[in-house]
């Protein structure tokens, strides 16, 4: 994992925050910005559909600001934000949200050079298709894992419904089998 | 593990818009909403069954608020309020936002029963309602 750009988002997010407890009317907005992304990627590993998961994310946020005594330190805050969007997305899921499967890769905009954009697609459509063929529970846990660094990622046991030390043998596993799903497709993958 | 996290960004990017939505709804939470006044509630008779109807006001906005039920037994709540962009329904745990129509209503299914509120902005300003059951 690129832990240099994991961890500035967060310290980041830390510093957005500490500025908005300090007053700072901007500074919300720039916290909303930066840490949505992530919240999304958890969110919808829970498989929500993109209505259900903007609302998701929506109710997140509105919860850092209706309880900003929460988060009593301003390097919690991503990972307050990551556990109350995860615990959110498991509760909807719990009462019944739509959930949708995942399918064929969506159509990506342009932007890069057909070349390269091809390469990427290529790419891309492999992995998507490699990790569609995982287990359920693969699937979430590589793909909120992601996009947490290790100290967030390691109370992901409880909502993934597994003991906290079988987390990271169970993430090595699932690593291994995409590894060899993709070495079966001809990718020597590092 | 990075090309995985790129592979998710770019195959199921955060939607255009929301961003900017969830900038506008998280303002709004902090944002000093003017506080709409509950009129005395009337009991409508709709298709045979009863709803409640709730009428809130202030100097600039009317809103009116229909609780009624599906055919399955669920809650929802209907609306209409001239001149609204934006609506939610929050309680102390959750949110929903809805579609405001051109002619501004907009509509809830699914409502789990319990107190909650309605949060609208118009270009006016933000309303709030006070909690209400559904």
């Amino acid at each position: 994992m690129d832990r240099t750009a994991q961890q500035t988002v967060w310290a980041t997010a830390a510093e957005h925050y500490r500025r908005w407890r300090a007053g700072s009317p901007t500074a919300m907005d720039e916290l909303v910005r930066c840490l949505t992304p992530v919240l999304w990627q958890v969110v919808r590993a829970q498989r929500l559909d993109a209505e259900t998961a903007s609302d998701v994310v929506q109710t997140t946020w509105l919860a850092l600001v209706r309880r900003p005594d929460a988060v009593r330190e301003p390097e919690a805050v991503g990972s307050w934000l990551v556990t109350t969007a995860r615990r959110e997305a498991w509760r909807v899921v719990k009462a019944g949200a739509r959930t949708e499967l995942m399918e064929e890769l969506p159509e990506t905009g342009e932007g890069h050079s057909a070349e390269q954009e091809a390469t990427t697609r290529w790419l891309d459509r492999l992995l998507w298709r490699s990790v569609s063929q995982l287990s359920q529970r693969c699937q979430r846990l590589l793909r909120v894992a992601a996009f947490l660094d290790r100290p967030n990622y390691r109370n992901l046991a409880g909502e993934l419904d597994m003991p906290v030390g079988s987390i990271g043998p169970t993430r090595a596993r699932c690593l291994a089998r995409l590894r060899t799903l993709l070495a079966a497709e001809g990718v020597d993958h590092a | 593990m990075r090309a995985l996290k790129e592979m998710w960004e770019r195959a199921d990017p955060v939607p255009e818009g929301l961003v900017d939505a969830l900038i506008a709804a998280v303002a709004a939470e902090d944002l000093d909403a003017e506080l709409l006044t509950l009129q005395p509630a009337q009991l409508a008779d709709v298709r045979g069954e009863v709803a409640q109807v709730l009428e809130f006001t202030s100097d600039s906005l009317t809103l009116v608020v229909r609780l009624g039920q599906d055919d399955d037994g669920s809650r929802r709540v209907d609306g209409w309020a001239e001149g609204i962009r934006e609506v939610a329904l929050v309680n102390e745990e959750w949110s929903r936002t809805a579609r405001v129509s051109a002619a501004g209503r907009f509509e809830f299914d699914k409502v789990p029963s319990g107190p909650v509120r309605l949060r609208l902005r118009s270009d006016e300003g933000a309303y709030l309602t006070p909690g209400f059951e559904v």
